[in-house]
Parts: C-alpha cells; structure tokens; sequence
C-alpha cells in the first residue's frame, strides 16, 4: 500500500514526478504561471464553497437585470425566480471574458467561462482553453480536505461533433471546467453514477462486488501502484506529446490513489457530518435509481427531473462535505435541448436563442431562461433551509450561475448574465445588484471566488483587482 | 493558432527542407501565376508584404512559381484561410469577391496538386499515445478474454476531433472519473472471464515458489496478448508485484492471479496504444506489432487476432503484399462491420440526430422515435457495410439503385419485404432516392425540427460529400423563421431568393442553396412529397454557380457524380483521418491524391481503397515531434 503523503497540492506533485523521472518541459506544468506565483493557501475553520452551474445560449436580456444597481427590490421577471431568497443573493452586471471576443460563434465563450483565456482555434490537435478554471484551480490546492476535490457534472454527453465551418471541435462547448489548458475535465451525465461516486456505501451502491472477498475495497492500491511504476517504464520510451497524454493518465492514478487514502482517513476517523444529511442520502439515491441513465435527449420531462436530481447531488455533497468544489452543466453551448415540457415552449433551446427580436421567439427565450433561474433559485431555497451552526449552508457558499453570452441572438459576450448565491461564509453584502464598469473582467469575481474560499492569488487570468463593491 | 505549433512547424520544415528537391509542376499552373500576382499584390500585400509581415508572411517574397514550390506549407495555410474566410480580413478596405476568391483557391489547389511527388519531403504526421475509446475498450475486452459485457458503455462518453470522429487521440482524455470506472469494468470482466482465457496455470504444488512460477506463466501469456506486444521480463516482474502482495494477505491463488492480470488491464500498455518514440527526431517505419495494432484498430475497432501476431513476429506486416493480403482476410471477418458502423455515421454527422441532440419536433412527428431514429441511423452503416462485403463502389453512396433497410426502415419507407432487426439489400422503385442523399437519417438531420432547409441541406452537400465546407455567416445576419411557414405569404424559396439578394450573403448562398433545393421532395423526415406546408407544388429546380442546372434529386446525383474524384477524395480524408485517429493536414495533400487515385483505378471499389489507406505512407510511419518547451499561454488579447 502506498504510504506517500497526500498533503501537497497536485501541483507540487506534478512537479516532483517531474524532477523523479526527468520529463522534458512540458505545458501541463508550465501554463498556470498565469498567476505569477503559487497561491497562498489559507484553510478556513468554516469550509466554504463553490458551485458554478452554466446555462447555455445566454438568456433572454430585457427579463434579467434591474434597472438599477444597489438593494434588490422588484426584479425583472427572469430573475424574479429568485423572490424567496432575494436577500441571499447577488447580481452583477458589467462583466465579461475580454479573451471569450476574438472568436466568434458560440464555443470560444464556454471553455474559458471559468478561466478567463482564449482557446486554440483546432478541431482537436491542439486543444487548449489558455488556462486553468477557477474551480480546478481551488481543487488542485482545497481538494485535500476533502474525499473528492470536486465534481463536475451535466445533463447531456459532450457534442460529439466537429463543426467543420468554423474549425472548431464542438469539445470546446461542452467543458467549462479544466484541470489544465488541454485537459477538460470528464463531467458525469448520468445521475446514479455521480451519485454512486459520491456515497459509496453511504446509499450509493457498492462497487467492486467483484473483487476477491479478503481484499479491502482500497487494495486497489497495490494496483495503482503498479501502474506508477509500469507507466515510468513506459514513459522513457515515448514522444513529448505521449508523454502529455501519460502524465494526464498519472495525475489521474494519483487522483485515485489520494481518493482512496481518503476513504480509509474517512472510515478511520468519521468526520462529523449532518444526522440530517446522512438521513437524506438514501431517499436521494431511491430517486436516482427511478429516473436511470443520464447524457441523452429524447425525454424532456426526464430531463428536467436528471437536472433537478444532480442539482441536489451538488447540495448533498456540500452538506456531507464529500467535495467543496462542482460545477453543473445544464447543457452543451448550442444545445438544442426540447423545451415542450414548458407551457408556451415550442421548440429547441439554440433556435429560441436566435429570437432575431420576433416577439414570439422572444417569449419562448424568456420562459426556456426563467425555468434554469427557478432551478437553480429551487437550490438556493433547499439550502438556506440547511443549519450550519447559526448560519445555513447557503451562507456558507457561492454558487455562481450564469452563461458566457449575454444575448444568444447577437452571440454577446459582453455584460454576462451573473448571479451568486451566498455570502461566502458572510463575506458578501447580499440582496444587491452590483453594476460594474463596462467590460470588467469576469476574472476579478473569480479571484475574489477564489479568495473568499482560502486561497489568495495575486492575478487570476485577465484580473485587474478585487471586486470591491461585493463586500458592500 | 498555438503558440507552440508554428515554432515546431518551423523546426520540422528546417529538418525537411535540407532534403527536398526542387518540385516540377505543370505548366498552366507557371502560366496562371502571372495573372495571380497581381491579385495577391492588391490584397494580401498590405500585411503580409515588404513592409509588414503580420504573422511573419511574407508573400512579396514569392517572385515566381518556384518560390511557391518551396513552401508548400505555407501555400495550405493560404488556402485554409481562403477557404476560411478568413482572409483578406472582415476589416479590410476591399473586400474579396466570391468568385474571385474561387479563382484564387482553384489556382493554389491546382499548384499544390501538380507539384511532383517524387521530389517531394513527406510527412507520415504525428499520432499522439491513443486511448482505447469506448467502442475499442469493449471490443479488445471482448476478444481478450471472451466476455462481451460491453463495460465501456458505462464510461463517459468520448468527445470526437480531427475528422470528427470520436477515435481521434488527441481528444481522447483519461480523467480520474474514468479512471475509476476502469477499474470497476477490470474487476467486472475479470470476475466473468474463464480461467483458460486468463491463462490461469495451476501450481503443481503449494511451497511458494512453485505458486510464484505458476503465476508468473500467467503473468507473461496474458501480457503478451493484452499489450499486443512482446513483453519484458522487468514488466512481468512488476506485474508479479502485485501477486506477492496478495500472497502476503494470504489471498486464494486463483484470487491473487486475478488481481494481478487486474494490474495488467489498469496498464497504460493495455489501456492506451503506445507506439514507441525512436532515437531520432523524424520520420521512422512502424514497427511490426504497431502495425499489427493499426490495421486491427481500423478495420475492426479491436485487438490483432492470432495471424496477425504470426505476421509480426515473422516480420512481415511492412509488406504492401502481405498488408493487402491481411485487409482482404479481416474484411470477410464479421468483426470488420465495426468499420461501417462505426466510420458511416460520424462521417455523415448522424450522431447529434442519433442521441436525439437534433430532430423533427417529437410533437409535429411524434412517429419518430428513438427506435426509428436508430433504424434510420443504421441504414447507411448497413450501406457501407454492403460496400464492403459486396466488393463495390463508393460512388454507390451518391448514386445507387439499391438501399439496405430492415423492418423499421422498410415500414419507415413503406416498403414491404424486409422485416425484423437485421439489413437486408432492397431494390429501389424508382429514381427519387438512391445513395445516401436519398436516406431519411440524412434529410432528417439536415432538417431543421418544425420545417426542411435547403441551406443545411446544400451547407451538409458541400462539406460531407464535396469537402468544401463554407465559412459561418457573418454575426448578427437576419435568419428565416423555422417553422413551418404554412403561414408565410411566400414560398421558403422566394422567401430564400430575398435574402440571397444581398451580395454579402450571394457569395456562399449561391453555392448552397440551389444543392439543397434539389432535395426538397424529401420533407423533414425523409417522406416524399410534391407540395409544401402552403399547399403550393415543390420546386425542386437549381442552377450551380457554374451554370448547370438540374431538376429533382435524380437529376442532383447525376450532377454530383461528375465530380466523382472531388468526392473521392472527400471520401478518402475522412476514412483516412478516420484510419490514423489524426485530423488531415496540408501535408497529406499528396497521400490523399495517391489514395483517390488508386481507388479510382479500381473502379472506386470500397475494398481497394481501404487497401491503398493500409498500405499509404502515412498509415505505416510516424515521426517523433522535435521536443520544444511549449511557451506559456499568452495573456488574452484586449479587446477592440
């Protein structure tokens, strides 16, 4: 079994198996030099979180923001959705990814909604978002305190498809979250996996029935270890963009091994978690089950029920502190997701999202983007109602929702539609609406994401400074 | 554009240029580039003249038609940007007219096409450590230990690159999510598999030493068949690792030797297909058991069976003789339908109308569902796969008298005959379909949900049949409604005729629309009809840019079968990027041309030019990337 120790970010890994087996420079190490130096790490007593759940096709714009900046008082009627939990939240207005512009189309404003880059023009060989996402980043340097560093998911398996007019693989649009600038992260689409891998043994069914008997469900190690060393074997013998790809499957056995060292700290020494929350587990996981398979398209209404369910994995993983860090795909960039389930909803999500301002389309538009605000307001209610101590687990994160266009008819990508939900453990002035100066980098609230959460980080991408205005 | 990518071109074409012999082309292309010059002095100069050189172009460099000859490279990157639209850029004072445009692509085409092979460097290209993808995962699983559980339908589905397919390396990831659903599946296949498939051998007697042995034949016999390889002694050495921990948890025999090959299916020898770097930067010849694995992976998305190994071993997989011996042998196999159903429906873009991504309004056509949806995807798999068996020609695919359907398709159609799950060949009444454009899954897909498109249509025509794709619309352009226009004052093909009045739009409207009329008595799910929603008769009539004009899809496909080499070599890039798991570059331009005419000399038979793709230079070499440290990523440009 494995006896290294855990407790240094992935980086710091990366870069001692880089010094162990001699690996040539390589991108994978070298890219976040965005940041100029590693970030400080400030591990909070209250854990806080982040969530960041995407909506696809931008939102319909004369429904989304109020009038005027400062206390939230009646809301236009997209964001009405969030009525009930109006002084929970946060709306800000302004922001934008300067690197999302010079592409144009939809798939350059996704993969860097969280990272503030530009990606490579490709169909694939060069695949790269420019930089790291703000949520791999907190879990490469938060994700040890956790059982898993965080977990990405989606309703809808990646656009399989390369769209051969603007050279560009539609890869691009279905990712918002990349542990480096050419590797996204794998997001789980099927609600019973995730939950599974979330609560193993917990209301998650067990895995590895298969395994010999006598060998513990973390023996797994002796194979992992194995790996390690067969893949050092290997490594000496391949190219330097093979060696990319390797080091992609290493950080990944690492990823496991840490996962399992985990599992066993957790079976060793059971960390306090909610009585509330473990009774919840097993209702949630009945439900899973009913609903089946995730990643297609063909039931609308099983969709809604997929969005709702993996909505509340994020909340329940939260609440057990299994992760502090998720994000939430509602769909692929350029879905085409069947919104009929929604009276008055005709047709495909993409082509409501080009309304070409026809009142009608417009309409449709509205309603496709006011049901993901009342997902996600749904959210914000069901966690405010959860105690932590005298706060809530509301308070106790930031969930950020929103879109990397503004209005999907003109493909915009200034002025980006945002909301947060919390205060980041009571550090943001909530039930405001902020608005910045035009075309202030989204970057700025990601690094102030990123702060709130316990890492300090001088520039995060295009960042210019702290959002001042969101502590009030 | 990478920042790394142009610098390691640079490197690359230094190593190549050292050996290249001037080319000879032919003489008209000598004789246009004097009436060329003139256009690239007017629009390209500005930038990329003596005074600027943006992106370090220099094209008031090339004084004559040998300077073009000396970089071909650049020359692709031209007409890429051409082709593109990209280029003179939206900003620039005068804009490119289309048809010049055209004149200029034709003549930068027909210059790199004429260039003499012989005298040619070539380029076999890169392909990056490649990730068994779902379908090879369940596949190799399946013929390695004869358990067909189909694991890997569990795992995350994969994303597709390149030519759009979904065995393309550098788009195949291996997160920790799937990382931990591999060894789910191992412990699962494992549990499944019979001892004689995991070479099991039983020790004679119980001292350790003798289990030790005993495993350790397991070890090898096993290895050798799952990394497709011969395999080193230090390997079987570290797998036994894995064996002595379990002896030491006095762990059953049979148990610990499961763990172990558990060990050999988490290797990244197993897991990924390696193809070793050589000691010299640059181009090198497969090596046997490479081989062996690519015309495995290609033709039946699975692991070399026995007679393959032979071959590697006795070193004769190098052989133009013995490779097209072998693909003639593994396409009789039942394994090779993996090919057309796995090849045919990303090539065609089915899979975004398969998964249900795209598609009529389930409300409008509420008989479409996902079984029919999956019958009608499968209709041009069995197509291909017939191709195949049947010896024949790819220019069935734009013209044919035949279909294959099976009980959903033929009630789908309305045809009696076929019934149940399996295709069957079906004679077509009559001329209106026939090839692929006739099929429902394509007009299906090419639809938009509540009412037919010509524009995707022809945009579909150009980019899968022709290979000359159309550059995006300008942001913000005015679109037509998408419903059914039963309503509309107009026809859609009036209503089309308006917007193609402006000359931003005519450019590229007037190459795709006309295609797509041709199909409109295919309504949105591939039903035959002679009016529209309004009531008023189809006009399925076109007139081509070039002035040829045709009626109804019969009279299309005529048209399209004159330009039976543009499509061949369509053909050809896909099923080539699709035969490396690489996109095509500029410098598989010459490889392409030798395929398509190979084919073409065997009467575009299907069979020959999956040989000529098994045998082509590119598919039995490879070359090592120089090693250059990446740059780090630029900080993002300010906007306008």
């Amino acid at each position: 079994m494995s006896t290294r120790s855990w407790h240094i970010s992935r980086r710091t890994m990366l870069r001692g198996l880089g010094a162990a087996v001699a690996l040539p420079l390589l991108d994978v190490m070298e890219a976040p030099t965005l940041f100029g130096a590693d970030p400080k790490v400030v591990p909070r007593k209250q854990p806080v979180r982040f969530a960041a759940l995407y909506m696809p096709n931008g939102v319909n714009p004369h429904h989304w923001s109020p009038a005027m900046p400062g206390p939230l008082s009646e809301l236009p009627s997209i964001t009405a959705a969030f009525e009930k939990v109006k002084s929970e939240i946060t709306l800000i207005s302004g922001l934008c990814n300067k690197g999302s512009f010079p592409l144009d189309g939809h798939y350059a404003k996704v993969a860097v909604w969280l990272s503030g880059t530009s990606i490579t023009k490709t169909t694939g060989a060069d695949l790269n978002s420019g930089g790291i996402s703000a949520d791999q980043l907190a879990a490469q340097f938060l994700g040890q305190y956790t059982r898993l560093p965080s977990i990405e998911l989606s309703t809808h398996n990646p656009t399989n498809f390369v769209d051969n007019n603007v050279k560009l693989t539609a890869l691009y649009g279905s990712h918002i979250s990349w542990s480096t600038p050419t590797t996204p992260q794998t997001r789980e689409t099927d609600p019973k996996a995730a939950f599974d891998r979330l609560f193993r043994g917990q209301g998650g069914a067990d895995a590895g029935a298969a395994r010999p008997k006598a060998l513990n469900p973390w023996d797994d190690s002796s194979v992992l270890d194995f790996v390690l060393d067969d893949s050092a074997g290997l490594k000496g013998r391949l190219g330097v963009n093979d060696q990319r790809k390797l080091d992609e499957y290493l950080t990944s056995v690492r990823d496991v091994e840490r996962r399992i060292q985990a599992e066993i700290k957790h079976v060793k020494e059971p960390h306090r978690v909610d009585p509330a929350a473990l009774r919840a587990l097993p209702e949630l996981g009945e439900r899973v089950r009913k609903v089946g398979g995730g990643g297609r398209f063909d039931n609308p209404q099983a969709y809604a029920e997929r969005v709702r369910m993996m909505l509340d994995i994020i909340l329940l993983a939260f609440w057990t502190d299994s992760t502090r860090i998720a994000t939430f795909m509602f769909g692929n960039e350029v879905s085409g997701q069947n919104f009929s389930f929604i009276e008055g909803v005709k047709g495909g999500h993409h082509d409501m999202s080009h309304h070409e301002n026809n009142a009608d389309k417009l309409e449709q538009y509205r309603k496709i983007g006011l049901w993901h605000a009342q997902q996600v307001a749904g959210l914000f209610e069901r966690m405010k109602a959860i105690k932590e101590g005298k706060d809530t687990l509301l308070d106790n994160s930031m969930v950020l929702f929103g879109s990397g266009i503004r209005d999907g008819n003109a493909h915009d990508p200034h002025n980006l539609p945002i909301v947060i939900g919390g205060s980041g453990g009571k550090t943001i002035a909530t039930g405001r609406h902020i608005v910045c100066k035009n075309e202030t980098p989204m970057c700025n609230l990601l690094g102030d994401i990123l702060a709130r959460m316990g890492l300090q980080v001088d520039k995060f991408a295009d960042s210019t400074g702290p959002l001042k205005e969101l502590a009030g | 554009m990478s920042c790394a990518r142009p610098l390691a071109a640079l490197l690359w074409s230094i190593a190549l240029v050292a050996f290249a012999v001037r080319p000879v082309v032919a003489a008209d292309a000598a004789a246009g580039f004097a009436e060329i010059r003139p256009q690239l002095e007017k629009y390209c100069y500005e930038c990329h003249g003596d005074k600027k050189q943006k992106g370090g172009v220099n094209l008031a460099k090339v004084k004559s038609l040998d300077d073009v000859q000396r970089d071909p490279a650049q020359w692709e990157d031209v007409l890429q940007q051409l082709r593109d639209g990209e280029m003179p850029p939206k900003a620039a004072k005068e804009p490119l007219a289309p048809d010049l445009r055209d004149k200029l692509m034709a003549w930068v085409e027909h210059t790199l096409d004429t260039l003499d092979a012989g005298t040619l460097a070539r380029d076999p290209g890169r392909v990056t450590l490649h990730r068994l993808n779902r379908i090879e995962y369940n596949n190799t699983i399946r013929d390695l230990l004869d358990v067909d559980l189909r694991p890997a339908d569990q795992f995350p589905a994969d994303g597709v690159g390149g030519g759009g397919f979904d065995n393309n390396a550098d788009t195949l990831f291996l997160p920790p999510l799937l990382l931990e659903k591999l060894v789910e599946a191992a412990n699962t296949v494992l549990a499944a598999a019979k001892p004689e498939r995991l070479a099991i051998v039983k020790p004679a007697d119980d001292k350790p030493k003798t289990r030790r042995e005993a495993a350790r034949a397991s070890a090898a016999a096993f290895a050798k068949r799952a990394y497709r390889r011969p395999v080193a002694p230090g390997e079987i050495e570290r797998l036994l690792k894995v064996f002595d921990y379990c002896e030491k948890k006095n762990i059953a025999y049979e148990d610990g030797v499961r763990h172990m090959l558990k060990a050999a299916l988490m290797s990244p020898s197993f897991l990924y297909r390696a193809e070793e770097a050589r000691k010299q930067v640059g181009a090198f010849e497969l090596g046997q058991y490479e081989m062996a694995a690519r015309l495995s992976y290609f033709l039946w998305s699975s692991m070399p069976d026995e007679a393959l190994f032979a071959l590697a071993e006795q070193k004769k997989l190098q052989d133009p003789k013995v490779i097209a011996e072998q693909v003639a042998r593994m396409l009789k196999d039942p394994k090779a339908k993996a090919l057309a159903q796995n090849f045919t429906g990303q090539w065609l873009l089915l899979e975004q109308l398969r998964s249900g991504a795209v598609g009529p309004d389930p409300q409008k056509y509420p008989e479409f569902t996902q079984p029919v949806r999956e019958a009608l995807c499968g209709e041009p798999a069995a197509f291909m796969a017939g191709l195949i068996d049947g010896n024949r020609s790819i220019l069935d695919l734009i013209d044919s008298d035949y279909t294959w359907m099976n009980g959903e398709v033929a009630r789908w159609y309305g045809v009696s005959g076929p019934s149940g799950g399996e295709f069957q060949e079906v004679k077509l009444p009559d001329a209106n379909r026939g090839g692929v454009l006739g099929m429902a899954a394509v007009l299906a897909a090419t639809s938009h949900p509540q009412r037919t498109s010509p524009v995707l249509r022809g945009k579909w025509l150009l980019a899968v049949v022709l290979n000359a794709p159309t550059p995006p619309p300008p942001a913000n352009v005015a679109q037509l409604a998408k419903d059914d226009g039963a309503k509309e004052e107009q026809s859609l093909r009036k209503r089309l005729e308006k917007h193609r009045a402006d000359p931003g739009c005519a450019g590229c409207h007037s190459r795709i629309d006309p295609l797509g009329f041709g199909l409109e008595n295919f309504d949105v799910v591939g039903a035959w009809r002679t009016q529209d929603a309004r009531g008023e008769a189809i006009d399925n009539t076109g007139t081509l840019p070039g002035g040829a004009s045709f009626s109804g899809p019969a009279e299309l496909r005529k048209i399209l079968l004159g330009k039976k080499d543009q499509f061949t070599r369509a053909f050809t890039e896909k099923l080539l990027s699709y035969a490396l798991g690489r996109g095509i570059e500029g410098y598989d331009r010459q490889t392409v041309k030798e395929i398509a005419q190979a084919a073409a000399k065997d009467g575009y038979r299907l069979p020959a030019l999956i040989t000529a793709i098994a045998t082509s230079y590119p598919f039995r070499n490879a070359r090592v990337a120089p090693i250059v440290p990446l740059a780090p990523a630029a900080a993002p440009e300010p906007a306008k």
